[in-house]
């Protein structure tokens, strides 16, 4: 019975069991998993961003980073330095970091393949220096504290209880509305730009803009990452935005699988939990980052999510095979 | 009859090889015209140039009485300017379905906003895309391999999935680039029936073959290309007997079948 649901709903059980799975961890009472949780929820964001780009439209981005940050320090200025209401602000953070996507995307995507990744390299590294060295807004190195909670009508964000729960609501929303882009129309015309960008232009599909407008969508993602990660510290440095946090960003995606959303998630729970358990021994977890992006592009290049399923595929049809 | 596509005096050079010389060439409305000639004789790059992948060096394109000059090629084919490829260029990743969906992407509106709310309309609009792409399938044979990738397809199998993708929103031109080539005699027969099934749904068809029975089977006229330049025009008949043909084409150690 359980195995027969299983198999035919694979999807529908896993989203409910990781909404079950992922309601219950706060009532465990342990501090230090909610947390971590926050950060895997709030990287997954960025990570799902990512896979629409690099495993979908099949461009890559060595700078996602930079549009995380830009969406953290607008909303950290404006409702700190300029007491907007912090709602707006990270609408605010969300419509210019998309905008400063679209700017940004119509000449970067004229280049393709290693110029592609070293423009989008070049453009997180520049936001990290601006990040650093514009002291009057940003706060330098040092960063800016005291960034308020986000609230509704008195109810203070203030708990990891409850940014828990708000955290996990806005991923498995951008989860949802990502998986229904990518089976629309827009996401046949990505995975066309992927597969053929010749063959797509010939059907009357403009690559350059598919891939523009995905950079977009993913770049609003990050800026709801950003914001809500200021929120989450009120705080906010440059140190989180720098290009390890891109490097590790295209690891999650690639240990996910690429194109897969949910492999997203789970690349960012993985990398989340290896870093933890990598943290006593220092710069190590870089090293690790590095080895275990060699290893599984050669062992399985659909990811570990994929291999996995696979696996369970094989297990599953087994046992099964009398009842079809 | 009118003339559907008008060439005058088109030219492209990659470096020093000239692909196309000073082509003019007119082609009429709902027919087969068969583009042939040996290897490197710039079929390909005639394609290429009426469908916009690169500008030609010099010369004009006239579609409909319209000058292309200038038009991007995702432009012309919401023009009604479909192909197909040599090296076929199928989405392997996606299903037969979706790849055929894809070629109706200017038959829909709907955008990402719309997919991520799903609002009603876009999802009537998907329905309709759907079941065009699914009637485009039967029409090469191809309905029930829909739901499998695009990659796992026999290679005759994809160059059918690839001229329904094409033909899906009904261009008024579509230029299939050897559609039978790698395809043995049974398959060669339904391709030609299926081209002149295309002709019949009002689709003006250039095609480019090297097999000399298919051509002569399927085309009204037949125009030849060598070194750029052509070398010969007519009716099948005409052009199997021209001893110019013979020479540059026909006359080849054994045409490639
Ligand atoms: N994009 C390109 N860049 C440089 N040279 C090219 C390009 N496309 C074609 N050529 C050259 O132009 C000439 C004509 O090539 P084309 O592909 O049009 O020939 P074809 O008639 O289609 O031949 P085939 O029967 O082998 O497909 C060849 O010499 C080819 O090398
Ligand atoms: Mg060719």
């Amino acid at each position: 019975m359980v195995l027969a649901l299983v198999r035919r709903r694979p999807k529908q059980l896993a989203i409910a069991a990781l909404i079950v799975v992922l309601a219950i961890v706060p009532f465990l009472g342990n501090a230090y998993y909610t947390s971590v949780l926050i950060i895997i929820g709030i990287n997954a964001m960025v990570a799902v961003g990512l896979c629409l780009l690099m495993g979908y439209t099949g461009q890559v981005s060595l700078g996602h980073a930079a549009f995380y940050g830009l969406g953290a320090y607008i909303s950290a200025v404006l409702s700190r330095t300029y007491h907007v209401n912090p709602w707006l602000a990270m609408l605010a953070a969300v419509v210019a970091t998309t905008a400063f996507a679209f700017a940004v995307g119509f000449p970067i995507f004229r280049l393709r393949g290693n110029y592609l990744a070293m423009a989008t390299l070049g453009l997180g590294i520049i936001l990290w220096i601006l990040f650093r060295e514009v002291d009057s807004i940003t706060g330098g190195p040092s960063g800016l504290s005291g960034v308020p909670y986000l609230s509704i009508a008195g109810f203070n964000f203030s708990s990891d209880f409850r940014f828990y729960y708000l955290v996990w609501g806005f991923c498995i929303a951008i989860m949802v509305i990502s998986e229904s882009i990518v089976a629309s129309r827009m996401g046949r015309a990505m995975r066309a730009v992927h597969g053929s960008e010749s063959a797509a232009q010939s059907l009357g599909v403009n690559a350059a803009v598919v891939k523009v407008k995905v950079l977009a969508l993913s770049a609003a993602y990050a800026a709801v990452a950003g914001s809500l990660f200021t929120y989450y510290l009120t705080f906010v440095s440059p140190q989180p935005f720098d290009f390890l946090f891109s490097v590790q960003l295209v690891v999650m995606a690639v240990v996910g699988g690429l194109a897969s959303i949910w492999g997203a998630v789970f690349g960012a729970g993985a990398i989340r939990v290896l870093s933890e358990v990598l943290h006593p021994f220092g710069e190590l977890d870089v090293v690790v980052f590095g080895l275990l992006l060699m290893v599984v592009m050669i062992l399985t290049p659909q990811g570990l999510v994929r291999g996995i399923a696979d696996l369970w595929h094989r297990f599953v049809s087994v046992r099964l095979a009398p009842t079809r | 009859m009118d003339d559907i596509l008008r060439i005058e005096g088109l030219t492209k050079a990659f470096g020093g090889v000239v692909a196309v010389r000073e082509l003019d060439l007119d082609i009429q409305e709902c027919q087969v015209t068969a583009i042939i000639g040996p290897n490197g004789a710039g079929k390909t790059t005639l394609f290429n140039l009426i469908a916009g992948v690169f500008p030609p060096t010099r010369g004009r394109i006239i579609f409909q009485g319209r000058d292309l000059k200038g038009m991007p090629d995702y432009r012309r084919a919401g023009m009604g300017i479909g192909r197909t490829f040599q090296d076929v260029r199928l989405f392997g990743n996606m299903s037969v379905l979706e790849n055929v969906m894809v070629g109706l992407h200017l038959k829909g509106k709907s955008g990402m906003l719309d997919a991520a709310f799903h609002w009603p309309g876009a999802r009537r609009e998907e329905e309709n895309v759907r079941l065009t792409a699914i009637n485009t399938l039967n029409l090469v044979g191809l309905g029930r391999k829909a739901d499998m990738k695009a990659g796992e397809l026999t290679f005759g199998q994809q160059k059918l999935v690839a001229v329904a993708r094409a033909v899906a929103p009904q261009p008024r031109l579509i230029m299939l680039d050897e559609p039978a080539a790698g395809s043995n005699a049974l398959e060669r027969m339904e391709i030609s029936d299926l081209v002149k099934r295309i002709v019949e749904m009002k689709i003006t068809v250039l095609l480019v073959e090297h097999d000399m029975r298919f051509v002569m089977g399927t085309a009204q006229r037949v125009v030849v290309l060598d070194g750029g330049v052509r070398i010969a025009d007519g009716t099948p008949g005409q052009v199997q007997s021209d001893k110019r043909v013979i020479a540059a084409y026909l006359g080849e150690p054994e045409a490639r079948a």
